[in-house]
C-alpha cells in the first residue's frame, strides 16, 4: 500500500529518510531521481537492504569491482537466477553466490551494507525526481540482511551532498574531456593515494568524466571528487579538443531499447483499462 | 521494479493533461519544475508545469506518463528522458494551427536527440473548427512514415488507440 509519495524538490530525501527512521517505519522506499533510481528496504526504521537499479553498483557488480568474484562467475550466477526465475523461484544473486561457494556470508553482509550506504548517498544527492514509500516489503526471497542504523549514513550523505554540489559546480558536464596539464602550477609536492593515481592515469585527453567513472570501477563520488581536486590543483585541465565533445543541446540520448516482452505487457495492461 | 517512461508533449492547451488522465490510474499530478535551459537564461527561475500519470502493470513493471510543454527543451527534458524512455506522443490542438511551428520545433528537437518512436496526435477532433489529421501533417511537414492520428483526448478508447499505434512502432523499433 502506498503510504506517501511526492517530488524530491519539495521533500528532500534526507527528510524522507528521517521520517522513516523517526517513525520506525517498515516498508520500501523507491526513489526515481533525475540521475539514478534506487530502492531501499526498511524494517522498523532501520535499513535492511538496497537495490540500486542502475547497473554499475548492483551487488554482483560490486563484488566483481572489488575483485571478490570474476565476471564469469557473476554471469554463471545470473544464468542460474534466470533458470530459477523461469520456474517461478525468485532467488537473490547473493544466495546463489553463497550456494556456489564463491563468497562467504560475512563478505556478502559487508557488501550489502556498502550497497545500502552507497544507495542512500546517491539518493541524497538527487535534487529532483519522484519518490514513494510503500508499506509493503517483500524480502521473502532475501536470506541475507543487515540492520543498519541510518543516522551515521545520513550525516555522511549530507556531507557528500555538500561536496557533490561543489563538484557539480566545478564539473557541470560529465561529458567533458580532460587532459593532463603540461604546465601545472608549482605548488610543491603532490601526494596521491593509489586510487587517485589510478584515476589520474585514466585522464588522457580522450576520455570524458563518465568514461573514467566507467573504466575506473571505483565509487562515482570518489572519482568525481578526485577529478575535482586534480582540477583545483592544476594537474589536469579541460581538453581544448572541443570536437570530441558533442554539444549538450544536440547530444543523443542512448536509451537502451526496451524488451519486446515489456512492450507487450504494457499493451495487455492498456487493453484492460 | 522496472519503470518505463512515456513523454506526452505539446503546446499549452493541446490536451496533455486530458490525454494522461484518460489512461492514468491516478489523477494526473501537476508539478512545477524550474527549467535550466536557454529559456531560463532569458528568464531566470522560469517555472513550468509538468503532469505526471502512472499505469501499473504488475509488481515488476510500471509506466510513467510525463506531460511536458512542447517549448521546454534541453536540460529539462534530458532529465526526464535520462532512463527508460519508450516513446513520445506529440499532441496538437487541431483547432489552433498557429501552435504548429512550436510543435514542429519540438518534433525537430526530439528527432535530433532520440531515435525513440513517436506519434503525432491531432487532438480535439470533436471541435467544429478542427482541422483534419492530414491538414496537421501538411502544416507540420511530416513525412508519411510518421503517424498523425485523429483523437479526442477525453475519449479513453481513442487515447488507447493512439498508445497501441505507438507501441506497434516501438515493437518495430526494438526488432
Amino acid at each position: 500500500m502506498l503510504l506517501f509519495e511526492g517530488q524530491i524538490e519539495e521533500f528532500p530525501i534526507t527528510e524522507i529518510i528521517h521520517v522513516i527512521e523517526m517513525g520506525r517505519k517498515t516498508g520500501t522506499l523507491v526513489i526515481e531521481g533525475a540521475h539514478e533510481q534506487v530502492t531501499v528496504y526498511f524494517k522498523e526504521g532501520r535499513a535492511v537492504y538496497a537495490n540500486p537499479t542502475y547497473q554499475r553498483e548492483r551487488l554482483g557488480n560490486m563484488l566483481v569491482k572489488h575483485g571478490v568474484i570474476t565476471r564469469e562467475v557473476i554471469n554463471e550466477a545470473l544464468d542460474r537466477q534466470r533458470q530459477l526465475g523461469k520456474r517461478k523461484e525468485r532467488v537473490r544473486i547473493g544466495s546463489i553466490l553463497l550456494e556456489m561457494g564463491v563468497v562467504d556470508r560475512e563478505q556478502l553482509t559487508n557488501y550489502i551494507a556498502s550497497q545500502i550506504t552507497e544507495s542512500i548517498y546517491i539518493s541524497m544527492a538527487e535534487k529532483k525526481g519522484y519518490f514513494k514509500f510503500l508499506s509493503d516489503i517483500d524480502l521473502s526471497s532475501h536470506d541475507i540482511f543487515v540492520e543498519m542504523d541510518i543516522q551515521d549514513i545520513i550525516c555522511e550523505g549530507m556531507r557528500r551532498a555538500d561536496e557533490w554540489e561543489m563538484i557539480i559546480d566545478k564539473l557541470p558536464d560529465f561529458g567533458e574531456i580532460y587532459m593532463l596539464n603540461a604546465d601545472p602550477s608549482d605548488d610543491g609536492e603532490v601526494k596521491l593515494a593509489n586510487d587517485e593515481w589510478k584515476i589520474l592515469s585514466l585522464v588522457n585527453g580522450q576520455r570524458s568524466i563518465d568514461d573514467i567513472i566507467e573504466v575506473a570501477r571505483l565509487d562515482r563520488f570518489e572519482v568525481c571528487k578526485s577529478i575535482y581536486n586534480f582540477v583545483q590543483l592544476g594537474l589536469i585541465r579541460k581538453s581544448s579538443n572541443e570536437s570530441k565533445k558533442v554539444p549538450a543541446e544536440t547530444r543523443h540520448f542512448d536509451n537502451p531499447r526496451p524488451k519486446r516482452g515489456i512492450v507487450r505487457r504494457l499493451m495487455d495492461r492498456i487493453r484492460r483499462i | 521494479m522496472i519503470t518505463v517512461k512515456m513523454l506526452v508533449t505539446g503546446d499549452v492547451g493541446a490536451g496533455k493533461t486530458e490525454f494522461i488522465r484518460a489512461v492514468s490510474e491516478i489523477e494526473p499530478v501537476s508539478t512545477e519544475a524550474t527549467i535550466t535551459d536557454e529559456l531560463a537564461e532569458l528568464k531566470p527561475e522560469t517555472v513550468v508545469s509538468m503532469d505526471f500519470g502512472r499505469i501499473t502493470v504488475d509488481d515488476d513493471l510500471v509506466l510513467h506518463l510525463y506531460g511536458t510543454p512542447g517549448q521546454i527543451r534541453l536540460d529539462f527534458i534530458r532529465e526526464v528522458l535520462s532512463a527508460g524512455i519508450l516513446g513520445y506522443v506529440v499532441l496538437v490542438d487541431s483547432t489552433r494551427l498557429h501552435t504548429c511551428p512550436a510543435t514542429r520545433r519540438a518534433v525537430d528537437f526530439l528527432e535530433t536527440v532520440s531515435d525513440n518512436p513517436y506519434v503525432v496526435v491531432a487532438n480535439k477532433q470533436d471541435a467544429e473548427n478542427a482541422f483534419s489529421a492530414e491538414d496537421i501533417r501538411y502544416v507540420l511537414s511530416l513525412s508519411d512514415g510518421v503517424p498523425v492520428l485523429p483523437c479526442i483526448a477525453l475519449n479513453k478508447e481513442l487515447v488507447k488507440e493512439v498508445l497501441f499505434t505507438l507501441f506497434d512502432r516501438i515493437l518495430a523499433y526494438v526488432g
